[in-house]
């Protein structure tokens, strides 16, 4: 059989066995969709959204939790393991993306230099060198735009402190610099948008989160994406954000 | 999806979200049933799917195509469906009036039947694809772009979903007749 006819076969085949239920699911989905909308609409002033928050709520922390240990003694490392146990190594993290929901597979990330996070590890994978550990893509396109979440951390310097290097260095290379404001979402944070140009697909964007670590430094998060990424790369690092979590 | 009716949805006219859905649901559906393998299933995400579309329409970028946009959250939510409820198939699911088909066409409705069943036996990741171009008539591009994949990727899911899919309709039609060489 040629490729043509066997494609054809395959359309059919899907067409045919599908016929029936499609017709019989059509008015009864559509009066479900009505009642789930008013019901939506009904249940908060806010509408959907907040319903749906409230649902994310129970799967996903909304804020840094800092897990206070001391590892420089055996005990403390001993503690710090246990800590580490807590965290599964692998679970589902729901994202919304583009005004879509998804349960992502998630990984466990244990960085070195204390903190945990859960990244989608379909779409990602970790690089570490000791000190900075970077969450790429694990598929780019050809000729796609850098994307990235890189984590570090700067023991001296308060984010605030650092936020005034940051946004100056961002000023020589992006047309546009938000000055750096507090945030609560997706953590606590001082947080910094730039974006270079504006109206193409690939101009770039760079966002730091600056968390402090509670001992007068600051874990940096730095997301690298593109504009036509915002919703897309941009959601999904926000996303694994809300897990994030220093172990001091 | 026109620009006058967009505008309208985001207006929250219950009436023009209305014609969006007839103009949508019966691909959603066939599309959601050949990947969840269930019309109870294939019910709750086409329903969630267009609840999201109506709370989610001011997010949709104008003079974008619309139906990557409503695939992506289809398949989103056939997925978080799946995950969340033992797989269950009914038998009742799939119940057709064999009837109907004899009399408009020549090729035995087991045919179908059998290919149906191998789309069905694939996994997820080479069943989706398979789904979005034969069903739905989805360009390779788009598919990457509902299920954020590289175009390569798809392409290597689609080739490798038609093979499975010769192979099992081969094996079959030899248990029918053994002496049957297994080309088709």
């Amino acid at each position: 059989m040629t490729r043509e006819r066997f494609d054809k076969r395959i359309t059919e085949a899907l067409h045919k066995m599908t016929d029936r239920a499609a017709y019989e699911m059509q008015d009864e989905n559509w009066q479900r969709i009505r009642k789930g909308i008013k019901e939506m609409e009904q249940s908060s002033g806010s509408g959907r959204r907040s319903h749906w928050n409230r649902k994310v709520g129970i799967g996903v922390s909304a804020a840094v939790l800092v897990l206070v240990l001391s590892i420089s003694t055996r005990t403390g490392q001993a503690a710090l393991e246990k800590i580490r146990q807590y965290f599964e190594p692998e679970k589902i993290v729901e994202y919304e993306v583009e005004g879509s929901r998804e349960d992502v597979d998630s990984r466990l990330q244990q960085g070195e230099i204390g903190y945990v996070v859960y990244y989608d590890q379909d779409r990602y994978k970790v690089v570490e060198d000791g000190k900075t550990d970077r969450i790429v893509m694990r598929d780019p396109a050809e000729g796609m735009p850098e994307v990235y979440m890189e984590i570090s951390q700067d023991a001296d310097k308060l984010p605030e402190e650092l936020a005034v290097k940051l946004e100056a260095e961002l000023r020589k290379d992006f047309s546009r610099v938000e000055a750096p404001i507090n945030v609560s979402e997706p953590l606590e944070a001082v947080f910094i948008h730039a974006i270079n140009g504006g109206t193409k697909a690939d101009d770039p964007i760079v966002d730091y989160y600056l968390i402090s670590n509670k001992k007068g430094g600051t874990f940096i998060i730095k997301m690298k994406y593109f504009l036509e990424a915002a919703e897309g790369h941009g959601s999904r690092f926000r996303s694994m954000l809300r897990d994030f979590t220093i172990l001091e | 999806m026109d620009d006058i009716l967009l505008k309208r949805i985001q207006n929250k006219d219950k009436q023009a979200f209305e014609e969006l859905y007839q103009r949508y649901a019966g691909y959603a559906a066939r599309v959601a049933l050949a990947v969840t393998r269930s019309q109870a299933l294939a019910a709750d995400a086409v329903q969630e799917t267009f609840i999201r579309v109506y709370f989610n329409i001011g997010k949709f970028k104008p003079g974008y195509p619309f139906e990557p946009w409503l695939y992506r959250i289809l398949i989103n939510e056939c997925n978080r469906i799946m995950k969340r409820r033992s797989r269950v198939t009914y038998i009742s699911d799939y119940q057709i009036n064999q009837t109907d088909f004899a009399f408009e066409d020549h090729r035995p409705f087991e045919e179908y039947e059998e290919l149906y069943r191998a789309i069905e036996g694939l996994n997820d990741k080479l069943r989706i694809p398979i789904v979005l171009k034969y069903l739905k008539g989805f360009k390779e591009k788009e598919i990457a772009e509902i299920l954020s994949l590289n175009i390569n990727t798809v392409k290597s899911r689609l080739y490798k979903g038609r093979q499975k899919l010769k192979k099992a309709i081969a094996g079959s039609k030899k248990e029918r007749n053994p002496d049957d060489t297994g080309k088709i």
